[in-house]
């Protein structure tokens, strides 16, 4: 008796509720005085200066891998294990576009003009749409008119996401654009679960495909989870157009010279052996007063503990260097598992207990007494109880 | 091959131990059977992946033209480039590497392959040719690994100047299209690699293939089709259909062959 074939139905499958073994995924992005916390399923969004929780969600049908607001803060995407990425409008949270992916979407960000929103699926491919309905039929009109007047071109339907990159089957972790090669060309910056962190250049109309390779930034011996970049007034006093910063299960946290692929700093944030998983999270800070102070945070998957690492500068050669500042730890925070800064620079982490299936999320901030100083949690101080600690 | 080779050396088999290792045998295919096919997206951990081009020590497949990295180049490697300029993805048993191998002696030339044994086996006639003719073949080797993951571990932005797809495996089921090695994710990987204006060539025996390779590259905008007047002067693509043990094979079965060169241009045309 040969094997029973299951015939898969045309299209995509039904949507996965979480009862997968992944454990839950925490996220947090902040804009202006608002914070958006994804855990699990559910995604919130709490507004610091009114005190108060503006929203919460719980559209998704699997649990929220990444929550990022577009640079204005006008808009905000999520993706999740649902195969769907969705983009929201910030002013009254009502969902623009849902886009969905033949795999579980895994990571996501906005393109730096917050035109087109990027996601990533399990697959490798990274996948690019309009952020908003009116810009989507605009292109689609665009194409239809083109496509009537140049009798040789394929019928390109807007085929919605189109496909912008693709790491050949290598699960992609994070995105991250709104970096700048020194010719002037938007990078985006994707790295995967293959250690690769590939910086490709985000054309203009990004809905036609991402063809040229910038470079890649090679040197993390096991999978990369994380990136941020360096805003640009740190990356110029270090003389580059563009860093980046990558963590990954390595447990090392590294710098690297986006425009050309080379890698300037290294710390250990880790000593433990490679075959453990580790999951350094990390941000990026501006100071504002003095470009210089440049900071950045890393949250190690199975320490309490966020480590605060300064980017400084090497005194002649311009050598840039990853220092251990400090080693934060939140009361009430357990696993820390994302981190942020704000635009005031204060120091924001969500974590929780692992638990499969769960919504909680806690979340912590810290903030700096005095410029150069170290950080201190001021949790209490900003927020009420209600609105720092998410219980089911 | 095999055989030629066999009815040579028999005779030398028979002499003493020190002269038959000076004429070792070639090595013979059937001793290095495998599979046709490989699954590229197999968790590769079997073999070692260099995590950046500069990692990797190429004075160990190409003696006499590379030295180790950090020691200084002798006197007789520093007149050559030291750099792989020719790759052959899926070189199979060796036939393209061995042929181009005089036609182009300043350049170095990688094959690479994904099976274990088959890797080995060119490597081994390797071996034996350079020791059959000193002085030559000293600019080809082959290596394990899989292309379709780590080409960039290997080689450095705008490095090859001819890229080589002989024959590829077909995947026909439209599932595992995305296992083809050529593919537009692919293709971009493959011009970041390749210098402007470097070769990519292509040859399959499949009518199918033939066409989804085709079209794949004429819509990528790093490429561009190479006129057939070049292609005729070119002693590469005259070699696509005859050189590899596979070409050899499609030949015999009187099959007919589609090939597609495309050259890589400075910067991607606008769309």
């Amino acid at each position: 008796m040969g094997r029973r074939r299951r015939w898969k139905t045309k299209g995509l499958s039904a949507p996965i509720v979480s009862t997968d073994a992944d454990p839950v995924t925490r996220s947090i992005a902040l804009h202006g005085s608002r914070v958006a916390i994804a855990a699990g399923r559910r995604w919130r969004v709490v507004d610091v200066s009114s005190q108060a929780e503006v929203h919460s969600d719980t559209t998704h049908e699997g649990a929220v891998r990444g929550i990022q607001f577009s640079a204005d803060g006008q808009y905000l995407l999520t993706c999740g294990d649902d195969k769907t990425a969705r983009s929201w409008k910030t002013a009254d949270w009502s969902c623009l576009r849902v886009l969905k992916s033949s795999k579980k979407a895994c990571a996501c960000a906005f393109s730096q003009d917050g035109r087109h929103l990027l996601f990533a699926d399990r697959f490798g491919d990274v996948l690019v749409a309009a952020t908003t309905p009116a810009a989507a039929a605009a292109a689609a009109a665009a194409a239809a008119a083109a496509a009537a007047a140049n009798t040789n071109a394929a019928a390109a339907e807007a085929e919605e996401p189109a496909l912008l990159l693709g790491h050949l089957q290598a699960i992609i972790t994070s995105l991250t654009s709104g970096l700048v090669s020194s010719s002037g060309q938007q990078l985006l910056v994707s790295t995967d679960r293959d250690g690769k962190v590939r910086a490709s250049v985000l054309p203009a109309d990004p809905t036609k495909g991402s063809y040229e390779i910038h470079n890649y930034c090679l040197g993390h011996t096991n999978f990369v989870t994380c990136s941020a970049a360096v805003p640009a007034a740190a990356a110029v006093a270090a003389g580059s157009s563009s860093l980046l910063m990558t963590g990954g299960g390595d447990g090392t946290v590294r710098l690297w010279d986006a425009d050309t692929g080379r890698q300037l700093a290294s710390y250990v944030a880790s000593e433990q052996p490679q075959q453990q998983e580790q999951q350094p999270k990390d941000g990026q800070e501006q100071q504002q007063e003095a470009a210089a102070d440049a900071a950045a945070q890393a949250a190690v998957e199975g320490q309490q503990e966020v480590q605060l690492l300064q980017l400084q500068q090497g005194a002649d050669s311009g050598a840039a260097s990853l220092q251990l500042l400090q080693k934060l730890a939140f009361e009430d925070v357990a696993n820390p598992a994302a981190v942020a800064f704000d635009g005031e620079g204060r120091l924001w982490v969500v974590g929780g207990v692992l638990l499969l299936d769960t919504e909680s999320a806690h979340v912590g901030v810290a903030a700096r007494e005095a410029a150069g100083g170290g950080f201190t949690p001021v949790t209490q101080q900003l927020l009420p109880g209600s609105l720092c600690d998410f219980l089911d | 091959m095999g055989k030629r080779e066999r009815s040579e050396t028999a005779n030398e088999g028979a002499a003493d131990a020190p002269q038959s290792k000076a004429t070792a045998k070639h090595p013979r295919k059937a001793m290095y059977r495998a599979r046709a096919h490989s699954n590229p997206f197999n968790d590769n951990t079997t073999f070692d992946v260099p995590v950046h081009p500069e990692q990797v020590d190429w004075s160990e497949h190409y003696p006499e033209r590379c030295s180790k990295p950090g020691e200084a180049s002798t006197s007789g490697q520093q007149q050559h480039d030291s750099l792989v300029r020719f790759a052959d993805v899926g070189c199979g048993f060796g036939g393209l590497i061995v042929k181009l191998a005089p036609l182009y002696p300043d350049k170095l030339m990688l094959g690479m392959e994904i099976r274990d044994k088959v890797a080995a086996y060119v490597c081994e006639r390797i071996a034996c040719l350079r020791r059959e003719h000193p002085g030559q073949y000293q600019n080809i080797s082959c290596m394990r690994s899989n292309a379709m993951k780590y080409l960039p571990n290997y080689f450095r932005k705008g490095q090859l100047e001819k890229l080589f797809f002989l024959f590829p495996d077909p995947h026909f089921k439209v599932a595992n299209h995305r296992r083809r090695i050529i593919q537009p994710c692919l293709l971009t990987e493959y011009a970041h690699i390749m210098a402007p204006g470097g070769w990519l060539y292509t040859i399959t025996d499949v009518p199918e293939l033939g066409e989804w390779i085709l079209s794949k590259l004429e819509a990528h905008p790093m490429f561009d089709p190479v006129p057939e007047e070049e292609l005729e002067a070119d002693p590469a693509a005259g070699l696509l259909a005859a050189a590899s043990e596979e070409a050899q094979k499609v030949a015999r079965n009187e099959g007919k062959t589609f090939r597609a060169v495309f050259r890589r241009r400075e910067s991607p045309r606008e769309l």
